[in-house]
């Protein structure tokens, strides 16, 4: 049943075009963004898994 | 973080379940590693225990692979995630309650597997071998720790969300997708069903399951562990969070298409396979992205990492995974996938990533962990070095012999004499040529072995000597609203919106999915039918449900490639159009024993009886178990007619009220050839009477099913009581 629906639709060749293009616009969108944005933007971020090392249970065992 | 709020809130992380995915993972891994040496021990003495059939190489081997992804990785997995999400989010998990059903329910799943597997009860796709119902049960498992885990995230104290939460996102949804996907079966019986897929499509779907559990239960998940636990080791924070970004977006885009990389040369459509190649090349920039931001994390703290088994463990896992992810796309070149596949050097390729990658970064964590929720040191960083080398150089001693191996016999099977003519015709000169490599594996699998025993000690001993913290205190600021401080933008905004950004993960993944495997269900171009092509006989779905039951695939392949040197061995290549009634498709991965898609004819129906009871009689130096047991167990008539019913549901042309008439059909096929063996005098062997019910019986009649129907010339059929009433619905399944 699906595969008529699927086969009517016209032009369908153009889809994998417009994704393509999509995903590409996204990563070197992406890239650009973060070249922009540079590296300190991030500074808390990347920060985030130490932020528990004052954490009682980590001091104490802290070898 | 905002500082709309200054009180402070004190809650409580609940170390208490991930302790136990702690001792889960440890406990099932070594049951995994060692059900993985008994195999690799039976190749080298194919009679080790006996003749069992619980213990016989095909169904212990999905025992295996089953134990050490899904039990050993998959409770490291949620190990890792039960530890760092809280502390990532500053708050304990969601629910309490669900964290004890994920947990009690994983682990019944696994006693399940065992249950099961060794009984002959599995799907032969690989790595989704369990049984319909325990589908079901993974399913609401998976999806109470996604519950689980989103409302964490959505109660969180943190609004950033960190790197390694993108990856638990990530892998939640798409391994939900693929499991789905990919279990769609009708129920025969209670523990037998039948893939809706067949052929061509069922190894499409299998392989784009297949290879993405390998891409988001064994790496995302641990991606997620690494960008966590080597910062906290290190003490330092990642190398750089905007390659992370990157990394996170390419590499679960790219992952999702590579799958038919696993089928080159098969009867898959040629585009299909073109763009597993692509992809499979493309991913190694973001695999490398990765491994080289948790590596030059530790740029400034290498000295540490010769004191600290944590980071030993840490790096050598990275490392293998450059390795890994280096391999992977050269073998989805298509001349080195002509090499490489089918033989050993996958088992090797596999292996560096699960013991030192999967197994590295799960032993780095439990040496990370253990001391911390036991508030103590680590009983002995000795011992844990020596587990470390003993770790190391048992991968090492695995790993080789089977890179050297694979490509021995690999190139063996395409050697040809001057004349043109097969250099080893015989398979099993190229299997006792490379018998000295599976005695160095098993050595290299018992050094791993004793090492991670080692390793289980000490942590026992830490654990001991500690005094547990059920529940570890910790404090934040209030809960923030996420709406709050919205003046950030684009991704940066993303990463405080769990939802959106698991939608956005959601289109990622399955995007791949649906441009690769929609035009295969679609397009009939794309599996050209054959008009001699006829579904199996009911004896012939008894045989070809035992061979499953028995794991047969697991060392046949039933998938001749279009090289000169299979056609050459085994008989014309494999047409799509052959499989249209396969459901499940048996082409296999691993010929440790040879192809058998035109075994069919080959041999009399005498020597299938002899070679089942004894190979070594028919083929001296066989390293294939005997099967004495079929010689003595009843086929299983009973259930015929609900498998006919199942099989007609996913779409066999078996005419309606046909399950009546089965059983008579089965048994005048069964007397027929029960007839042809009385009359060779091969009725009894070793003082067994053989007599028509038996499952080798069922057994000779689909080996000598396979393979023929494109030459045309016999038809299986023919003597059937019913067959007049049942051929007239075989018509080639064509719309035009």
């Amino acid at each position: 049943m699906y595969k008529y629906v699927l086969r009517a639709m016209e032009d369908i060749g153009i889809y994998p075009s417009i994704s393509l293009i999509l995903f590409f616009g996204f990563f070197v969108g992406l890239i650009i963004y973060l070249i922009v944005k540079g590296k300190d933007y991030w500074k808390d971020a990347e920060r985030l898994p130490l932020e528990d090392d004052d954490n009682i249970n980590f001091k104490q065992s802290e070898q | 973080m905002s500082s709309t709020s200054t009180t402070l809130e004190t809650f409580h992380y609940d170390n208490d379940i991930v302790r136990k995915f702690g001792v889960a993972s440890l406990a099932w891994g070594l049951i995994g590693f060692i059900v993985g040496l008994t195999i690799a021990l039976k190749l080298i003495w194919p009679d080790f225990l006996g003749f069992i059939p619980e213990l016989s190489y095909g169904r212990l081997r999905p025992l295996h692979t089953n134990a050490v992804i899904f039990a050993f990785a998959g409770n490291a997995i949620f190990y890792g995630v039960y530890y760092s999400l809280p502390r990532l989010t500053k708050t304990p998990m969601w629910s309490q309650l669900l964290s004890k059903i994920h947990f009690w329910g994983w682990q019944a799943i696994i006693v399940s597997a065992v249950l099961t597997l060794p009984f002959g009860i599995n799907t032969s796709k690989e790595y989704a071998e369990l049984e319909w119902p325990i589908d079901i049960a993974i399913t609401i498992i998976w999806v109470i720790f996604g519950i689980n885990m989103i409302m964490t995230i959505m109660k969180r104290r943190e609004k950033h969300l960190y790197v390694a939460i993108w990856f638990y996102i990530a892998t939640f949804v798409t391994v939900a997708v693929l499991h789905v996907v990919n279990s769609f079966e009708v129920p025969a019986t209670l523990l037998k069903s039948y893939p809706i897929y067949a052929g061509v499509q069922d190894a499409l779907v299998q392989w784009w399951y297949g290879h993405n559990a390998v891409a988001f239960f064994l790496t995302t998940p641990f991606l997620g562990i690494m960008y966590y636990f080597i910062p906290k080791a290190a003490n330092r924070p990642i190398f750089s969070y905007r390659l992370s970004i990157v990394h996170f977006w390419s590499l679960i885009f790219i992952y999702i298409w590579a799958g038919p990389h696993h089928l080159l040369y098969t009867a898959l459509p040629g585009w299909a396979q073109a763009l597993g190649t692509v992809f499979s090349l493309m991913l190694i920039a973001p695999s490398w992205g990765g491994m080289l931001n948790g590596l030059l994390t530790l740029r400034g703290a290498w000295d540490r990492v010769r004191e600290d088994p944590v980071l030993k463990f840490l790096v050598v896992g990275v490392t293998a995974y450059g390795m890994v992810t280096f391999e992977g796309p050269m073998l989805s070149i298509a001349n080195v996938n002509a090499i490489a596949h089918y033989s050993d050097y996958i088992i090797g390729h596999v292996h560096n990533g699960a013991l030192l990658w999967n197994g590295g970064l799960t032993f780095a964590m439990l040496y990370y962990i253990t001391p911390r929720i036991y508030k103590t040191k680590l009983y002995s960083i000795k011992l844990a070095n020596v587990h470390f080398w003993f770790a190391t150089l048992g991968a090492i001693f695995y790993v080789i012999p089977m890179y050297w191996g694979g490509i021995t016999q690999s190139l063996m099977w395409k050697e040809f004499t001057t004349e043109g003519l097969l250099q080893y015709p015989n398979f099993l000169e190229t299997v006792t040529q490379i018998m000295p490599m599976y005695g160095l594996r098993a050595i290299g699998g018992t050094l791993f072995i004793i090492g991670a025993s080692i390793g289980a000690f000490n942590l026992y001993k830490t654990a001991r000597q500690g005094s547990f913290v059920m529940e570890e205190e910790d404090e934040a600021q209030a809960v923030i609203n996420p709406a709050e401080g919205t003046k950030e933008k684009w991704h940066r905004r993303l990463e405080s919106k769990p939802l959106q950004f698991t939608g956005l993960t959601l289109v990622v993944i399955l995007i791949g999915g649906i441009i690769e495997y929609v035009p295969t269900a679609l397009v009939d171009s794309n599996v050209p039918t054959i008009a001699s092509v006829k579904p199996y006989t009911p004896l012939e779905i008894e045989g070809r449900d035992i061979y499953i039951a028995e794991g047969c695939n697991n060392c046949h392949s039933q998938m001749i490639r279009p090289f000169r040197s299979e056609t050459e061995r085994y008989g014309e290549y494999s047409k799509a159009g052959e499989f249209v009634y396969d459901h499940p498709f048996l082409w296999g991965s691993k010929r440790t024993g040879p192809d058998l898609h035109r075994i069919g004819g080959k041999y009399p129906d005498s020597w299938h009886v002899r070679h089942m009871y004894d190979p070594t009689s028919t083929s001296p130096g066989s390293i294939m178990p005997a099967y004495p047991w079929m010689f003595t167990d009843d086929m299983d008539k009973e259930s015929i007619p609900a498998r006919i019913n199942a099989l007609r549901k996913v779409g066999v042309p078996y005419a309606e009220g046909y399950e009546e008439l089965a059983i008579r059909d089965l048994e005048a096929q069964a007397n027929d050839i029960m007839e042809g063996l009385r009359q060779n005098g091969f009725d009894e062997i070793e003082g067994i009477q053989i007599t028509s019910d038996k499952q080798i019986i069922a057994i000779i009649a689909y080996m000598q099913r396979l393979g023929i129907d494109i030459k045309g010339n016999v038809n299986p059929w023919e003597e059937l009581p019913s067959s007049e009433r049942i051929q007239a619905n075989f018509k080639p399944q064509t719309e035009e």
